[in-house]
């Protein structure tokens, strides 16, 4: 069979740019029917664009050289007409964000209905049960309202299948899958990679799966192409990928995803610094009358956690299990309906609330850091402006040159210059901006940060670098650690202890290395098993 | 219950308003030279001696059973007044905003599926004066066009509906035009923006992915979620039309709501003044509470289970 020769897409000198920057710079990629294929890289590193470029997708502001042949005919030279006739017929493309990826105003029935009706002469009745069928094959039955639904009640998980749905209801030759998996939980995660990659297999179709995370490549990917720059740097088997890290710069990735901080030793016998007491947290059902006491949605359901001095721990668990509700409700952002909060011996919080004084008097010693490094800053204030800002919540805020100092002293600790304060938080790349945000959570000299999904938007190699910073940060001031992730890589490169979290509800407590090596409780072992790893024996 | 309790506001602060109006209706009816025995008369006849208070429960106690009192100039009910203006305002403003809308849709997605080449930057250089002429001005010179030198239509005044549907709607056609190109100027600018802040959406992208051309995107997925903010718009200019067209009146001779407003207030015909403020403001609420229903419609998302 010499069919095997001629691939599907034949990508040549691929040269995409923007305002004479250029963004892909004479790429060559090759995908074979009913492969899938890997396409690994940073955040910029041009996978988006050379996507969109063989979509002809690409923003008005964007010009591309260079040939794109699917089954042999070139894409390049075809106009807008000839290329619609092409996507969502002989290729088809999901996107990350399963949120607002689907029009909110139109059902899923018919956003799956209209690819088939677009192409084809079908009539209204035979595409919708084209779209059924589609739709039952991604595992969103027609039972109920079906078909009838609307993006916005269904989960991300589902509106991914959607997403799959409408991209692969003509049974396209080629599919696009640019991180499809990124906004979503471990377990979703997983559930849909199996899809696609089902998909693949059983229709031979050929799938270019775009990612950052090098893990689901490693399950997934038959063969894969690192991306730096705008250009291929390397192209291999998956496993010889791994095994032979060749090139410079498929090293560092590979090192930095699987990257391990420096064990800080600590003293067993450090004295609990947080404690929280059988904590329930919860929110007045919506349209509830004012007169029934009890109709509350409870988020988190009667938890108690201790983190001592020095220590760091981490909750972990999947998106909506109140996580983030519990580290609010720590921080004093949610009042409680039920238990107390400690820190450092002073009771914060509690069920009926405490005066405003009680929280004050040791908020100095409790920070937090978030996950959106840009969201969460004032865009118009200067870096040290921003780096000062948790001294208005405190009782004495040091002025003049006591508070210069303060502020130097925090970003020169995270590794920034004294003379960066007077930029702003727009003149700084993501990973300086979530340093600037730990400056700001150093600032108060605290004892405790809690970090919810502090290091989840990061490229690896700045993930890598801020995973190095925290874990320096903590042996030198002693700092103790609350860790909000879904990240099970990041539980351990940073927690001396897990705590895993579902439905509001603590499932298993214990040391990192035994719960994430030998999980007792089921949900545990189903998280660990959905999360991608590389095999160890392909690192070795 | 909502709607009750904004009604009930609003009467309350027009009441105090026209209240802290200088000016005495019995006063300014009986002239300067008035006895003043003969004034208390004409005070205690139209109810103006008894304290605010007590005037104020019955005004609103009238209005609840459909009595808006008695003009003091006109001396006619109020409701008969108001009704026979209303007759006019309505169907104007009722034109001016199908021509704005008939002018803004097509124009604005025009403009936004050519943006940045020469038809967007004429179109909104057209909305850009359409906004900035004084629409009194524009009303002159459609009064000179098409009234004065082709004598297509007459140049003011409003035979009545018994005329002639078609008669009443040549007389209301010029100032619906005049009322309607600063209106359509906005929208249009509204829609296009919408639009073209909807076609940056991801969901635009699925849909490109998926084969549609860019025209198709338009009409089938950027039109309709970009309808939310023009219907806000819509509303606001609905509510401006009913009573903002006293120049446009004046300059037509139109006898509609917006010169009775203007009168009651220069004559003191202060019950007349209450009433039609009182009934702009129960067209403010509808109008608010069905672009509320339009939302509905338009978005799952505000529907409730």
């Amino acid at each position: 069979m010499n069919k095997v020769s001629a691939p599907l897409l034949d990508v040549r000198n691929l040269s995409v740019e923007i305002a004479s920057t250029t963004i892909v710079d004479r790429l060559c990629l090759q995908l074979q029917r009913g492969a899938v294929h890997g396409l690994a890289g940073e955040s910029g590193s041009g996978k988006s664009m050379t996507a969109l470029a063989v979509m002809g997708l690409l923003p008005d502001s964007a010009s591309a050289t260079g040939s794109v042949l699917l089954g042999g005919h070139d894409l390049m030279s075809s106009d807008d007409a000839g290329m619609c006739d092409i996507r969502g017929r002989r290729m088809g493309m999901i996107f990350q964000e399963p949120m607002t990826a689907l029009n909110p105003l139109m059902t899923i029935g018919d956003q799956v209905a209209e690819t088939v009706r677009i192409h084809t002469s079908t009539g209204h009745d035979e595409s919708r049960a084209i779209a059924a069928s589609r739709l039952d094959r991604v595992g969103i039955t027609a039972d109920r309202a079906g078909l009838g639904r609307f993006p916005h009640e269904l989960s991300g998980g589902q509106r991914q299948r959607v997403m799959i749905a409408q991209a692969i209801a003509l049974q396209p030759a080629l599919l696009i899958a640019d991180e499809p998996t990124t906004a979503l939980d471990v377990t979703t995660q997983a559930s849909i990679l199996e899809l696609l990659c089902g998909l693949a297999e059983e229709e031979a179709m050929a799938m270019l799966l775009i990612t950052h995370d090098l893990a689901v490549l490693a399950r997934h990917a038959a063969r894969i192409s690192v991306m730096e720059s705008g250009r291929i740097v390397e192209e291999a088997e998956s496993e010889a990928l791994f095994r032979n890290r060749t090139h410079g710069y498929t090293r560092t990735l590979i090192s930095s995803a699987t990257h391990q901080p420096a064990k800080v030793a600590r003293s067993q016998d450090a004295k609990s610094l947080l404690t929280v007491e059988q904590v329930s947290v919860g929110y007045r059902k919506s349209g509830a009358s004012l007169f029934t006491d009890n109709a509350t949605r409870t988020i988190v359901k009667d938890v108690s956690l201790s983190v001592a001095t020095g220590e760091s721990v981490a909750l972990v668990g999947e998106s909506g299990c109140g996580k983030s509700t519990l580290a609010r409700a720590i921080l004093g952002l949610e009042p409680l309906l039920g238990g107390s909060v400690t820190l450092d011996g002073h009771q914060i919080s509690q069920s009926g609330g405490l005066p405003e004084s009680a929280q004050r008097a040791v908020r100095g010693a409790m920070q937090v850091v978030f996950q959106d490094p840009f969201g969460s800053f004032n865009p118009r204030h200067s870096v040290a402006r921003l780096v000062a800002e948790p001294f208005h919540a405190l009782p004495h805020t040091p002025r003049g040159r006591d508070l210069g100092d303060a502020v130097a002293d925090a970003l020169l600790s995270v590794g920034l210059q004294i003379e960066d304060g007077t930029k702003f938080i727009h003149e700084f790349s993501g990973g300086q901006r979530q340093r600037i945000a730990i400056a700001r959570a150093l600032v108060t000299r605290p004892k405790l940060i809690i970090l919810d999904e502090a290091v989840s938007a990061l490229d690896v190699s700045i993930r890598a670098q801020v995973l190095d910073l925290l874990a320096e940060l903590r042996a030198k001031h002693n700092l103790s650690y609350l860790f909000i992730t879904h990240d099970l890589a990041v539980v351990r490169a940073i927690a001396d202890r897990v705590v895993v979290m579902k439905e509001g509800r603590f499932v298993e407590t214990g040391p990192t290395d035994q719960v994430l090596d030998h999980p007792s409780a089921g949900y545990t072992r189903e998280l660990v098993a959905a999360s991608p790893e590389i095999p160890p024996e392909w690192l070795a | 219950m909502m709607f009750g309790l904004s009604l009930a506001a609003a009467s309350l602060v027009i009441f105090v308003m026209i209240e802290l109006v200088p000016g005495d209706p019995a006063a300014f009816m009986l002239g300067i030279n008035a006895a003043p025995d003969t004034l208390a008369a004409l005070r205690a006849e139209l109810g103006l001696d008894a304290n605010p208070a007590v005037r104020y429960v019955r005004w609103v106690s009238g209005m609840l059973i459909g009595d808006f009192g008695v003009s003091y100039t006109y001396q006619v009910p109020v409701a008969e007044l108001v009704s026979a203006r209303l007759v006019v305002s309505l169907p104007l403003a009722v034109m001016a905003l199908l021509l704005s809308i008939l002018i803004a849709i097509p124009a604005g997605m025009f403009a936004a599926a050519r943006r940045g080449q020469a038809a967007d930057v004429g179109i909104m250089g057209v909305t850009q004066l359409g906004i900035a002429i004084p629409n009194f001005w524009f009303a002159m010179l459609l009064v000179m066009v098409f009234a004065i030198h082709l004598r297509w239509v007459s140049a003011g005044g409003f035979p009545g509906w018994e005329a002639g549907v078609i008669e009443g709607v040549k007389a209301l056609l010029l100032p619906a035009v005049a009322l309607a190109v600063q209106q359509a100027s906005i929208l249009a600018r509204v829609v296009r923006s919408a639009l073209l802040d909807t076609l940056t959406q991801d969901y635009i992208r699925t849909a490109r992915a998926r084969g549609l051309s860019r025209r198709q995107v338009l009409v089938r997925h950027a039109f309709r979620n970009a309808m939310i903010p023009v219907l806000t718009i819509l509303g606001l200019q609905f509510s401006f039309l009913i009573a903002g067209a006293v120049i446009i009146e004046n300059v037509f001779f139109l006898p509609g709501l917006g010169r009775l407003v203007f009168q009651g207030i220069t004559q003191r015909d202060l019950i007349v003044v209450e009433s039609v403020v009182m009934l702009l403001v129960f067209a403010v609420i509808m109008v608010n509470f069905m672009v509320d229903i339009a939302y509905a419609i338009i978005d799952p998302r505000l529907r409730r289970r």
